[in-house]
């Protein structure tokens, strides 16, 4: 069984650069002694053992350094380009997004989602971090949205664009800025009935891609109809602009079917991949994470359900890492290779005691 | 919640120990033997009568075919609140829950169908062929309840609506082929009961002995979750004058207690065959007995609340003893989803559920 590789991401400059000189002189000593061995860091929100829960930053050798307060569980967080802040979206159905200073000039504050609005716990910053995008529940109308909030502005929220489908849940940003891609999952819910799945034999899926200035849909790519209940959930960028996107199957997982695939804007491909047939079925009808690697081109998946994660090279499609762990989900890319954490409390090789949250996000240098 | 979870931590160090003698196999291997496929067989049966009693009130209807009709429709519910939460299988396969019980159906769009059938005439909603291809919305529970318990429903005693009667009867006759797939599914050597009895690397679903017992752990903590969002919270609510009684499954037919009984009977009945008590140490074995305690708990309350629910949004004692069944089941869920999957040293599967 092979590890994935845990090598640096930014160096330590970088860091100090990307967290704030104020945030590494707040630390408490034995958090900054941490910090000093520091090549990267990363996040994730997580419940701790007595039930609160909270966003942790970790350093490359697997300390948590600093530990953020949340009102209720969280789930994917985005950091803003050119900017300090660091957003926790409340898992589905909360109605908060949480704004940390990573430069610890301001106190955290939250947003809250519209009357009639819920977060789905993914979004994304625009190229310029001044628009935070964020997919919401338009749930009276079953309806998906995504909410845009004004960073230069107190967040305040200036708008919405259609996703062209019901129940969004990740959203990215390509790399030319001007493009957003949303997968609509097509699961109807209501916070009337949290967590109940109110369409599942109707469900009708998609992969949107929008103007990200306009709202305009420009493409949209649904399943042969065969296949209409696996829900397209979870998404990862590559280099080359890619969308790959990771599905959990609310049909019968008895049969594997794949769960993951890619779409174009520029060439207009849509197709699921297929791994080895026994990495399908380990998957247990159900990819958490997706990750795809910069530096290598390589694409990473996480099933918690199956306790396993593979990366893999998307020309051969051969499977070149693969790791076993309970409730294995947070996946981001480090360095060559990529970092992994669980909910039971595992980042890389060490282990905390918290349950960390699906995702898990390498924290990009500011550029400034 | 705080006084459930502490009650049952209390129980700890009262209730008798039992020794650790049982395979997660043979335990799996009861729960399937002693409930689930007795469970199936039963909601079968109950699918047959309830499809034979149709058929007689539309060929002659009377007031006592129509009152023989509903009963059988209260054991139909009965049967069927006792099994719907093994969605493992055949359950889970061909949008079978769906078309067996379409709820919620919050924005009312199911009921819009229904009513839209029986007052069209609908005549490919008149046999049980070929409304199997219909929306699903319009083939199980929640539309035999409406046809023969809803508005305007006693015009077929009278033999005023027999395309109304009609509908019922291929409903009845669907649900009763649906049960029939069901039963047949966990009856099969080969089937669902093969592969959760036999775990290995090919095994799409159960890899080891771990994912076993998480199967059977998954369904219990899945169900007391459901039970008490779903249809609990939904209905009571956070007090008796914002008590939607209307929110309540099956409540055209006062079968909402009896249906939440039956939910409970059914876990119970799981958790006995199982025997999960045998399956651990002293020390865990008496959080299996509490568990029991508190799953007869909610049966003895619910007995003693068998009222409709419109009555109970009138009653506060009433009202008081439904909020304790969902403080019990409050308790049972969130035990169910850490405390026993700990003692069967399971992930948390804090990153597992559906949809994140």
């Amino acid at each position: 069984m092979q590890r994935f590789g845990a090598t640096g991401l930014i160096g330590r400059r970088t860091f100090l650069r990307a967290a704030g000189a104020g945030f590494a002189a707040s630390l408490i000593p034995s958090a900054a002694i941490a910090l000093a061995g520091t090549q990267a860091v990363f996040a994730s929100a997580y419940r701790d053992r007595s039930g609160a829960f909270g966003v942790a930053l970790l350093s490359e050798d697997g300390a948590i350094v600093h530990r953020y307060a949340l009102p209720a569980r969280g789930h994917d967080l985005v950091r803003q380009p050119n900017g300090d802040t660091l957003v926790a979206f409340a898992r589905r159905p909360g109605t908060f997004a949480a704004l940390f200073d990573l430069g610890r000039a301001r106190e955290p504050v939250t947003i809250a989602a519209p009357a009639s609005r819920h977060f789905y716990g993914h979004g994304a910053f625009s190229t310029d971090g001044r628009l935070l995008y964020a997919t919401e529940n338009d749930f009276d109308a079953a309806r998906g949205v995504i909410g845009l909030y004004d960073a230069t502005n107190g967040f305040a929220r200036i708008g919405e664009f259609d996703t062209f489908g019901t129940g969004p849940h990740d959203m990215a940003v390509l790399p030319d800025g001007r493009t957003l891609v949303v997968s609509n999952g097509g699961i109807e819910t209501h916070p009337d009935y949290p967590r109940a799945k109110l369409n599942v034999p109707t469900m009708a899926p998609n992969l949107a891609f929008i103007h990200a200035k306009t709202g305009d849909l420009l493409a949209r790519h649904a399943l042969p109809r065969a296949m209409h209940k696996l829900s397209i959930r979870h998404l990862a960028v590559d280099r080359d602009g890619t969308a790959w996107f990771a599905c959990q199957n609310e049909g019968d997982i008895a049969e594997p079917v794949a769960l993951i695939g890619r779409a174009s804007l520029h060439s207009g491909a849509f197709e699921l991949i297929d791994l080895p047939e026994t990495a399908t079925a380990s998957l247990r009808g159900y990819v958490g994470s997706i990750a795809a690697n910069s530096l290598t081109g390589h694409i990473a998946i996480t099933s918690p359900r199956g306790g396993v994660a593979f990366s893999f090279d998307p020309a051969s499609r051969a499977i070149l890492a693969t790791r076993n762990e309970p409730d294995l989900c947070g996946i981001a890319p480090s360095g060559a290779g990529f970092r992994y954490s669980s909910g039971d409390g595992l980042f890389g090789t060490a282990r905390h005691d918290v349950g960390f949250d699906n995702h898990l996000i390498a924290l990009p240098a500011a550029r400034r | 919640m705080r006084i459930v979870i502490a009650a049952m931590v209390l129980l700890l160090a009262t209730l008798p120990a039992a020794a650790q003698e049982r395979t997660i196999d043979a335990a799996i291997e009861g729960a399937i033997e002693g409930a689930i496929r007795p469970g199936f067989a039963t909601f079968e049966t109950e699918a047959q009568s309830m499809a034979q009693a149709v058929s007689t009130l539309c060929a002659s209807p009377s007031d006592e075919a129509m009152a023989a009709a509903r009963d059988r429709f209260d054991d139909l519910v009965d049967a069927w609140g006792r099994v719907e939460f093994i969605r493992l299988g055949p359950l889970s396969q061909d949008n079978r829950l769906e078309r067996i019980l379409f709820w919620p159906d919050r924005r009312g769009r199911g009921l819009n169908q229904i009513q839209g059938v029986i007052a069209t005439g609908d005549e490919t909603a008149l046999s049980a062929d070929t409304l199997a291809d219909k929306s699903v919305a319009v083939q199980g529970l929640a539309a035999l309840e409406y046809a023969l318990f809803g508005t305007d429903s006693d015009r077929i005693t009278a033999g005023e609506t027999p395309e109304r009667c009609a509908y019922g009867a291929a409903i009845a006759q669907n649900i009763a082929t649906i049960a029939g797939e069901l039963n047949a599914g966990w009856q099969a050597e080969d089937g669902i009961a093969a592969l959760w009895l036999n775990p290995a690397d090919d095994n799409p679903l159960f890899h080891d002995e771990s994912e076993q017992i998480n199967g059977l752990v998954k369904l219990i903590g899945d169900a007391f979750e459901i039970i008490k969002v779903q249809r609990i919270d939904a209905v009571l609510r956070d007090d008796r004058a914002s008590m939607r009684p209307k929110s309540a499954l099956f409540w055209r037919s006062d079968n909402w207690v009896a249906s939440l009984g039956a939910n409970i009977a059914g876990l119970q009945a799981l958790v006995d065959a199982a025997d999960l008590e045998a399956t651990v140490d002293q020390e865990r074995a008496r959080f299996v007995g509490a568990m029991n305690f508190e799953l007869a708990n909610a049966a003895r309350t619910l007995g003693q609340t068998d009222l409709p629910v419109q009555a109970i949004a009138e009653d506060e004692e009433a009202y008081g003893r439904m909020n304790y069944v969902r403080l019990v089941v409050d308790g049972l869920a969130t035990v169910s989803a850490t405390r026993l999957k700990e003692i069967y040293d399971l992930s948390s599967g804090f990153s597992s559920l559906d949809g994140d």
